[in-house]
């Protein structure tokens, strides 16, 4: 187990070492790496208004506003010039003209038509939707050395709200370039997104054939989200949608960053069984559903509802880890390791790296799956091994064989009572019998039991010894013969004398207490040995650790006190 | 003839009790019935008895523990006992026999006689046997047994190392439970016949064995002949 957390730790670290050492190679080498790549939009002269002439080379701008392209707004309609000053020889071929924005635009390159991206019109009827992204190639004419115009016709008026940014860039750069960056930047989100839908339909599939836990089918549910919300992020790479669609896709990215943050937590509340999961899943719905309303950009909407979840989802494994929850420890080292990665990375970490988590926390899932299966197994063999125990005790040869001597003398001496007392055995076997397969049984057949063995003690040691059980209703159950334990082991220990008094308690509220007196001859003999781990595995196999097992001296007697929650036959 | 029964179940101890004086009717056995090591062991310590018939299991407790409480055995002990896998230990104890339970009165007369007749050999292949020490019991293997020597009460068990190990039973309750090629050559003497090198003669018509281990050992002239005739 211990060797196990390093492990998963240590990998997690590393990747996420790797993921912070690639980040920031990419941002370096971007601009490097590309042969030519112009930004385009500084000085731009803008006139907020319809303009006739918007695209005439020889049209003075002089006085128009200058303005930073990033304060474009909605519901506008602009004419756009910006000089271009081309200071290379040679510009390499399939230059692109790209530009990115929420607007419908017509493209002018020296006065001269180039491209357009939807219509732009003077109000929402008239203007006509186009792609987000426009690219356009540009000849090695029209990129020579000096001076050019590039003019755009641009209109934003199907916004279905205002959002504070909706200029992103525009830019000239080489076609070959934007290809490279574009496939090392979708394949990692493409085969987590892979890996979050096969985790999803795993987990499902053991929620549905092999146990109905809750939080199996919630991490289902968020291995499925966040792969859904990998697959949002990535659309941009393979559609360029229209630019109307793109406040629809953050608004369903938000949607969806708020399921997983809830999902996120709903794991953990049902994987650690919390208490009142209800509240803490309240408050964070509607912590989570605030800020979605609440933020000013959607960037900063994700990123503050991923680190509320995160942080919640902290608190909960520290809760866990405080009850020595045996896995909380590795899930608190994936989420702080998370954590630390979201404050270097902030936006890179939601666009790509929060679904590297999930794998990890699923690899800690299936981990702890594996562990559950065996588990499982290993009380299947747990659960014969104490059938077998419990028959065996009966077979033992102390038991049996002094038994049987016994019939062999009756049978001799007294055929009459030899009956009696085969009968008297065959209905302890009998009990025994049928005890041996369940893991819990009515208190009236543990009580006929030790009765019964009471009964066959009786006529083996002759002695006049008694048998008390004050009990009030019999409606519980018991995990079988581990009061007929005690009594047996009470005989093998001790020396039974005449005006021995066996007494059996039973209290009966939302517990059931029981207290065996019993009588103590043994000063040398310490513990019960087989009898007690046979008690406590029992015990174990019906109530997990919710039980109580005391069992010591006490003056000249031996009191056993037994606690265990209360059961009630149906 | 003193017998103590030491058994935990009343009609157990009844019926060996009863079986026993049928047996030994002739013998007119006073026996007496203990029910917990503790007493039978003060009675030991205080009466000398000539056969113990002892359970293994009492109240938990472990029916040995008589054995290696009690020093200087001058009798012969009887396990009956539902345990039949601990006979082999039994025997290394140096009990006569070893009865399972449930036991018939025939099998309970066939271990007596072996008690009765003294000279009956073992009827169990006896590999080893107990010997006492100040830090507990050790077990000497019995082909490792050179011969033997009456020493008061006890007896000393030569073997081929130099050590000399002290077995708590007299020479003639020893020589009941010894495998065959154990042959009495003296009054205080048991040699293994298959060690003897030499029989040679002394002065004053002595005898001795000479051993393998260079040992001699005296024989007596009354059984002179005997192992003259085995020897040769």
């Amino acid at each position: 187990m211990k060797t196990y957390h390093l492990l998963i730790t240590f990998v997690f670290l590393l990747l996420s070492a790797k993921a912070i050492a690639q980040e920031t190679r990419t941002q370096a080498t971007k601009v490097q790496a590309s042969e030519f790549f112009k930004i385009l939009g500084e000085g731009a002269r803008v006139y907020n208004d319809t303009v006739e002439n918007c695209h005439d080379i020889h049209l003075d701008d002089s006085d128009w506003p200058q303005l930073n392209l990033s304060q474009i707004s909605e519901y506008q309609h602009y004419c756009i010039r910006i000089s271009v000053n081309i200071n290379q020889n040679e510009i390499p071929r399939y230059t692109v003209l790209r530009a990115l924005f929420l607007g419908s635009a017509t493209f002018y390159w020296d006065g001269k038509y180039i491209a357009d991206k939807g219509i732009p019109g003077f109000d929402l009827n008239s203007e006509l939707v186009g792609p987000i992204e426009m690219s356009v190639p540009l000849s090695q004419n029209e990129l020579s050395k000096g001076q050019h115009l590039l003019s755009i016709e641009l209109s934003t008026y199907s916004h279905l709200e205002d959002m504070h940014t909706i200029y992103y860039g525009m830019f000239l750069t080489s076609n070959k370039n934007r290809q490279g960056i574009n496939f090392e930047q979708k394949i990692i989100p493409l085969m987590l997104a892979g890996a979050m839908f096969l985790l999803a339909v795993f987990f499902a599939l053991i929620y549905f054939l092999y146990e109905k836990r809750p939080a199996l089918i919630i991490f289902s549910c968020l291995c499925l989200f966040s792969g859904t919300l990998i697959c949002l992020e990535l659309i941009k790479y393979f559609w360029n949608y229209p630019w109307d669609f793109h406040i629809l896709r953050l608004r369903i990215i938000i949607a969806n960053v708020v399921l997983t943050g809830i999902a996120l937590i709903a794991y953990y509340l049902f994987y650690y069984q919390i208490k009142k999961k209800l509240i803490w899943l309240g408050s964070a719905i509607l912590c989570s559903i605030s800020l979605a309303f609440l933020a000013p950009s959607y960037d900063i909407k994700s990123l503050s509802i991923f680190v509320l979840a995160l942080a919640i989802s902290l608190l909960i494994n520290v809760q866990a880890h405080r009850e020595k929850h045996p896995s909380a420890l590795i899930h608190l080292g994936i989420l702080i390791a998370g954590f630390i990665l979201m404050v270097i990375l902030p936006f890179s970490f939601i666009d790509k790296w929060f679904a590297a988590l999930f794998s990890f926390i699923a690899l800690a899932n299936l981990y702890h799956l594996i562990v559950q299966f065996g588990q499982e197994r290993s009380k299947a063999m747990q659960s014969l091994r104490l059938e077998a125990q419990m028959l065996r005790r009966n077979l033992q040869p102390h038991f049996l064989m002094n038994s049987l001597t016994l019939i062999v003398e009756w049978v001799e001496t007294q055929p009459k009572l030899a009956v009696k007392f085969i009968d008297a055995l065959a209905d302890e076997f009998r009990l025994l019998n049928n005890m041996s397969q369940q893991k819990l049984v009515p208190w009236s057949d543990e009580s006929s039991l030790c009765q019964k063995h009471f009964e066959i003690m009786q006529y083996r040691y002759q002695k006049k010894i008694k048998l008390n059980i004050e009990v009030t209703g019999n409606d519980f159950l018991i995990p079988p013969a581990i009061i007929h334990t005690i009594i047996e082991n009470v005989f093998s220990h001790n020396r039974i004398k005449n005006g021995d008094i066996f007494d059996i308690q039973v209290n009966k509220n939302e517990n059931i207490h029981i207290r065996i007196i019993t009588p103590f001859r043994n000063k040398n003999h310490k513990g019960t040995g087989i009898g007690e781990d046979y008690i406590k595995t029992r015990l174990t196999e019906s109530f997990h650790h919710n039980w109580r097992f005391e069992s010591a001296a006490k003056n000249d007697t031996w009191q056993t006190d037994i606690n265990f929650p209360l059961i009630k036959i149906r | 003839m003193q017998i103590v029964i030491v058994e935990d179940e009343p009609i157990i101890a009844q019926r060996l009790k009863r079986q026993i004086a049928e047996i030994l009717e002739a013998e007119k056995p006073i026996i007496k019935w203990f029910d917990d090591i503790e007493d039978a062991n003060e009675h030991l310590t205080q009466q000398s008895i000539d056969l113990l018939i002892l359970d293994l299991n009492l109240h938990g407790e472990n029916g040995f523990d008589l054995l290696k409480d009690i020093s200087a055995q001058s009798f012969h002990t009887i396990i009956v006992s539902a345990y039949s896998e601990q006979a082999i230990t039994a025997f290394e104890y140096g009990v006569l026999d070893f009865v399972a339970k449930p036991f018939q009165k025939e099998r309970l007369e066939a271990a007596l006689i072996r008690f009765t007749d003294k000279s009956s050999h073992a009827s169990h292949e006896l590999k080893q046997l107990a010997v006492k020490k100040h830090d507990g019991l050790s077990f000497i293997k019995i082909a490792d047994v050179s011969f033997i020597k009456a020493y008061g009460h006890y007896t000393q068990l030569h073997t081929n190392s130099a050590e000399i190990a002290l077995h708590d039973k007299a020479i003639d309750k020893l020589a009941m439970l010894l495998p065959n090629q154990f042959i009495r050559v003296h009054r205080s003497y048991i040699v293994d016949i298959n060690k003897v090198v030499a029989l040679k003669i002394g002065s004053g018509a002595s005898y001795q064995l000479l051993m393998q281990d260079n040992n001699e050992v005296p024989v007596s002239r009354s059984r002179y002949q005997q192992i003259k005739s085995l020897l040769s």
